[in-house]
């Protein structure tokens, strides 16, 4: 790749710090003001500088258990991307591998449940779980959006194991491996890039879900979007700070994710859905 | 110093909740017969119930474990786990009375009578607490609300102007202020967002005209009559002294702007006033009071409706019914009353009014109606909700939208029943 | 592969998917031909509140030797869905709607001259059309823009400008809307800045800037997921292909436009189904920005009717005409995967 000229990458460096001070900015004005009182966040007019108060921050975290939820958050998330990958990974190599319809009718068939309203599943929901007395479990949660990610995942699994020539397992097979022997042979080159990128998305989804996982458990495990939302819906100044302040310590953990794994996924998507 | 009330309050309750380890646990030691268990309550996010969730999850006495789950989405949880067919997922619910209204009318509701007569004594009850459908309680009240008027004093004081009675002085009054008062650019402040706020406007202020929103003794719409017009009329020249962005307004825009100085006088809940005089929140501690909302007409009504807030209990809960019920009065109770007194306006007797209250008792004195309890209102008040919209901006004549809203209510009534 | 491994290894996926989405949406669509509704009856009562005792007539439901009120259920087959869509409706039990409120009829087929009101679903349709419509082109443009300048800007600089690019696509988009929702409300920073300029714009005010907003956080929010996906896809163009090129002496602009975008070609395409299946569920920011108001989406419109119209029927039939409408909009991608997979990948 040939070197742009200096003025070139300057112009570049331009474009890019626009477009990123522009994304950024919500975020960093509601971080901004997660440092200020209700009257001084939401001034008329704008006070650029206000005194800076950390009390949303610890009233939101010690007095209204914010603690609490961030643990519910962890174990959700945890349980819901640990279960999604090893799930979707046998059913992304499967459908790599099987040449029948069956396997094109359970992607398409995915493909139209992902785009379920999820409101309109809760009733059902709601139904099945009290008829089996598991409301307000971890499990049935992580369970929920587990199915309700697979879509997504054997899709970009599946992509990434086509990429992976046959003859790998096959030669596995006729060395004498199971299916399944072959099928782990197979899955260590995926590993690394595959799962990481796949995993990011359904962490993504776990870690963001607000109607589920505010309707389908009380508030003991409740995860910290539903308490967010809880905080900014009550009708107090001060839990809508409070609020502020939870939307700005949930959205830190992923920055830092993101920091950390950005040339893992990058290279996933690479070496995976993108050719597929 | 002469610290505002509220603070002096909040530092009591502050103290007082420090203390409610020790003292809850010589409330809750009055539980008799305690079935140990689960206990799982639902109610709406405000600061009132934060209080009262609080005391019922403090009752850890006999292996009790109490639950409340304040969530936004407490209504459709509360109608969704009442109408199941088994166990309901919640053995409580605090429920404002437009929801009250829905479920009783399904029959979803558990009769409390005997337990409020065996524990009547014990926990003070009271009988303006006792909702009662042909003697039967079937639930208990523990705070009122209204929409009520606030205005800002010193501005009106200022220019000379009298507190509105009615809504052409309201108007007459905000002409003033936008004209003469460089501080204010839209005077007028009210919740007119689509849906269930402008819905609730144009039913205040269509009970102000004096309609009726169905014919007498039947589920067939009224409410595009006359009244209904100049109900919505009234709305659309409200509009010309408030913010353009009414349509998206909810009670926190409103708060906002109040609190801001921006806005001097509008309709906004009662519990809502007290935090006109929080430092923390509002730039104008001290200058707002509170009256009576404005009749639609001179000699009318006050154009608002009262509304109660209460806990209910389904048919079908899952733990035991006495053991609920004592919970909840356990939270309910005068000493839960006298440590949040100011966060609500309370049902009690022993509630000792505030100014922020003071605009629900005179709208009740000038004749302010309670929120209609029909269980097909609800219906009607969607409807109104999804056009109001279109009249404020004048997209269609008044009379038009009425005239589609009635029809789509009557397709939602006869679809669930009411009409037959 | 035999059948009998490919069941074995999808068999949970499978079944998850089956039992949790399928059987919901099989519910749901047989919950959307029925009408269900509780047995009412008309009742005079004393209620007591804590404002004093009143007479009431009202209706109160019937209840059954359970103790339970009585359900009444009908077959209306495709009732639910005309009415949805505005082609008529399910008829009431007994008698059509009297005469005071007939002939001003909503989307009832009715001939009276009256302002027709869309119903809400056609009115969702159509705004997820222009959601749709507006979004894409920018999110393209936008993310392939994106992924060329942090392509070639330089290793050190990659990771920061990755990170802080994606930050709109992870962000919980409860907290993503309201953000957006402070920034353009009232005296928010937006108006704030454009007043200073002169300009006077109430964002939640009128049709065109609340629809705006919409569209100004869609196109936040999945630039990111275009920009990451193409940036992936810049990483794999074939270096031959635009080496070959250049010694032909095509210039950066011709190897941009017929060796770089064609490979990307099937990306492009990829995130533009992801994102028109998206838009149908789009949810916080009509709700946050706007309440609703000039706006609306499918998702929203479902949710209401669950809530507000307490009818999970109709909320059925809607969402079975969203599935049905997305399954037909994924029609070119069935077909291109079908001949994928009958070619062996």
């Amino acid at each position: 790749m040939k070197r742009p000229k200096r003025a070139a990458v300057a112009l570049l460096h331009a474009a890019l710090l626009a477009w990123t001070l522009l994304a950024c900015l919500p975020i960093v004005w509601t971080a901004v003001i997660s440092l200020r009182q209700y009257v001084d966040a939401f001034s008329v007019p704008i006070r650029w500088l206000a005194p800076l108060t950390l009390e949303n921050y610890t009233r939101l975290w010690f007095e209204q258990g914010f603690h609490r939820n961030f643990t519910n958050t962890v174990i959700v998330t945890v349980g819901t991307v640990t279960i999604s990958l090893t799930v979707g990974c046998l059913a992304g190599y499967a459908l790599s591998r099987y040449r029948g319809s069956l396997g094109f009718w359970l992607l398409i068939g995915a493909l139209v449940f992902r785009s379920l309203p999820h409101s309109t599943l809760l009733p059902s929901f709601y139904v099945m779980f009290d008829a089996l007395g598991i409301r307000n479990e971890y499990l049935t949660l992580i369970v929920v959006l587990v199915a309700i990610n697979q879509p997504f995942t054997i899709w970009m699994l599946r992509a990434f194991f086509v990429n992976i020539p046959q003859e790998l397992d096959e030669a596995a097979m006729v060395d004498g491996c199971t299916r399944f022997q072959a099928f782990r042979r197979v899955i260590i080159p995926v590993m690394w890039p595959g799962v990481v990128t796949t995993g990011l998305f359904s962490f993504l989804l776990a870690y963001n879900d607000f109607l589920l996982s505010s309707s389908l458990v009380n508030a003991d495990k409740m995860t910290m979007p539903a308490a967010i939302a809880n905080a900014i819906a009550a009708e107090s100044e001060a839990f809508l700070m409070q609020g502020v302040a939870g939307a700005v310590s949930i959205t830190v953990p992923l920055v830092i994710l993101v920091l950390i794994f950005q040339k893992q996924i990058v290279s996933g998507l690479t070496q995976g859905a993108v050719k597929g | 110093m002469n610290r505002p009330p509220l603070r002096r309050a909040l530092l009591a309750t502050a103290t007082a909740l420090a203390l409610v380890p020790t003292l809850s646990q010589a409330k809750c030691d009055r539980l008799t017969q305690v079935k140990a268990g689960e206990i799982n309550i639902v109610g709406n996010s405000f600061p009132a119930l934060q209080h009262i969730a609080k005391e019922m999850e403090s009752c850890t006495q006999g292996g009790l474990k109490v639950q409340f789950k304040m969530t936004p989405r407490a209504r459709e949880e509360t109608e969704q786990a009442f109408a199941s067919q088994g166990r309901s997922p919640f053995d409580a619910a605090v429920v404002s009375m437009g929801v009250y209204a829905n479920l009783e009318s399904r029959g979803q509701l558990q009769p409390m009578t005997d337990l409020v007569n065996k524990y009547r004594t014990r926990y003070k009850l009271e009988e303006s607490m006792l909702v009662r459908v042909n003697g039967e309680v079937l639930a208990l009240a523990f705070m009122q609300n209204a929409q009520n008027l606030f205005y800002r004093k010193d501005l009106f004081d200022k220019h000379g102007l009298k507190v509105p009675t009615t809504y052409p002085e309201m108007l007459a009054a905000a002409r003033v202020l936008k004209e003469k008062e460089p501080s204010i650019e839209f005077p007028i402040a009210q919740t007119f967002a689509k849906g269930w706020d402008s819905a609730t406007e144009f039913a205040n202020i269509f009970a102000g005209f004096g309609g009726r929103f169905f014919k007498p003794g039947s589920a067939q719409p009224d409410f595009n009559s006359d009244a209904g017009v100049k109900a919505l009329e009234m709305m659309k020249a409200m509009t010309a002294f408030m913010t353009p962005n009414y349509l998206a307004s909810n009670s926190d825009d409103v708060m906002n702007q109040f609190q801001q100085g921006k806005a001097a006088m509008g309709v906004l809940w009662a519990t809502r006033a007290a935090r006109m005089d929080d430092p923390a929140a509002s730039k104008i501690v001290g200058r707002m009071a509170f009256a009576a909302a404005p009749a639609a007409v001179a000699g009318g009504p006050s154009a608002t409706h009262l509304w109660w807030d209460g806990v209910v209990m389904p048919k079908s809960l899952g733990a035991d019914r006495e053991t609920v019920f004592q919970v909840l009065m356990e939270a309910l109770d005068e000493e839960t009353m006298s440590k949040g007194n100011d966060l609500t306006i309370w049902v009690r007797s022993a509630y000792k009014p505030t100014r922020f209250g003071s605009g629900v008792s005179a709208s009740a004195k000038a004749g302010a109606p309670i929120w209609p309890m029909q269980p097909f209102f609800s219906l009607a008040h969607g409807e109104i909700g999804k056009i109001i919209p279109d009249v404020l901006t004048g997209a269609m004549s008044p009379k038009a939208a009425l005239d589609a809203a009635a029809a789509a209510y009557v397709k939602a009534a006869a679809e669930k029943g009411f009409i037959r | 592969m035999k059948l009998g491994s490919f069941l074995r290894f999808v068999a949970p996926s499978a079944a998850l998917m089956l039992l949790l989405m399928a059987l919901p949406l099989a519910v749901t669509f047989f919950l959307s031909v029925r009408n269900c509704a509780l047995k009412m009856e008309t009742v005079t009562v004393v209620q007591s509140s804590p404002f004093g005792q009143r007479e009431v007539t009202t209706q109160r439901a019937v209840l059954g030797p359970d103790g339970r009120p009585v359900t009444e259920c009908r077959f209306v087959g495709l009732g639910y869905f005309r009415t949805v869509l505005g082609l008529g409706g399910i008829e009431a039990g007994a008698g059509s709607p009297p005469p005071e409120a007939s002939g001003a009829g909503s989307a009832g087929g009715s001939a009276t001259a009256r302002p027709q009101r869309s119903t809400e679903f056609i009115g969702a349709l159509r705004f997820t059309m222009l959601y749709t419509l507006a979004t894409t082109p920018f999110i393209l443009l936008i993310g392939f823009a994106l992924a060329l300048a942090v392509h070639h800007v330089g290793r050190r600089w990659q990771g920061p400008y990755i990170s802080a690019a994606l930050l709109p696509f992870i962000i919980t988009p409860v907290v993503g809307a309201l953000a957006i929702k402070w920034l353009f409300r009232d005296n928010g920073l937006v108006p704030h800045v454009l007043s200073q300029f002169g300009i006077s714009v109430f964002w939640m005010a009128q049709a065109w800037s609340a629809q705006l907003l919409i569209i100004v956080y869609g196109i936040w929010h999945v630039v990111p997921f275009a920009f990451i996906v193409l940036y992936a896809g810049l990483q794999s163009v074939p270096q031959d292909s635009l080496e070959a090129a250049r010694i032909d002496g095509a210039s950066a602009w011709q190897r941009l436009v017929y060796v770089t975008v064609p490979h990307l070609a099937p990306l492009f395409v990829f995130i533009t189904m992801i994102h028109v299946m998206d838009a149908y569920r789009v949810f916080e920011p009509v709700v946050v920005l706007t309440q609703g108001a000039f706006t609306t989406s499918v998702q929203v419109l479902t949710y209401y009717t669950l809530l507000d119209e307490q009818n999970p029927y109709k909320a059925s039939a809607a969402a079975v005409l969203t599935t049905a409408g997305i399954a037909v909009l994924l029609l070119p991608l069935l077909v291109k995967t079908w001949k994928e997979h009958r070619r062996g990948d």
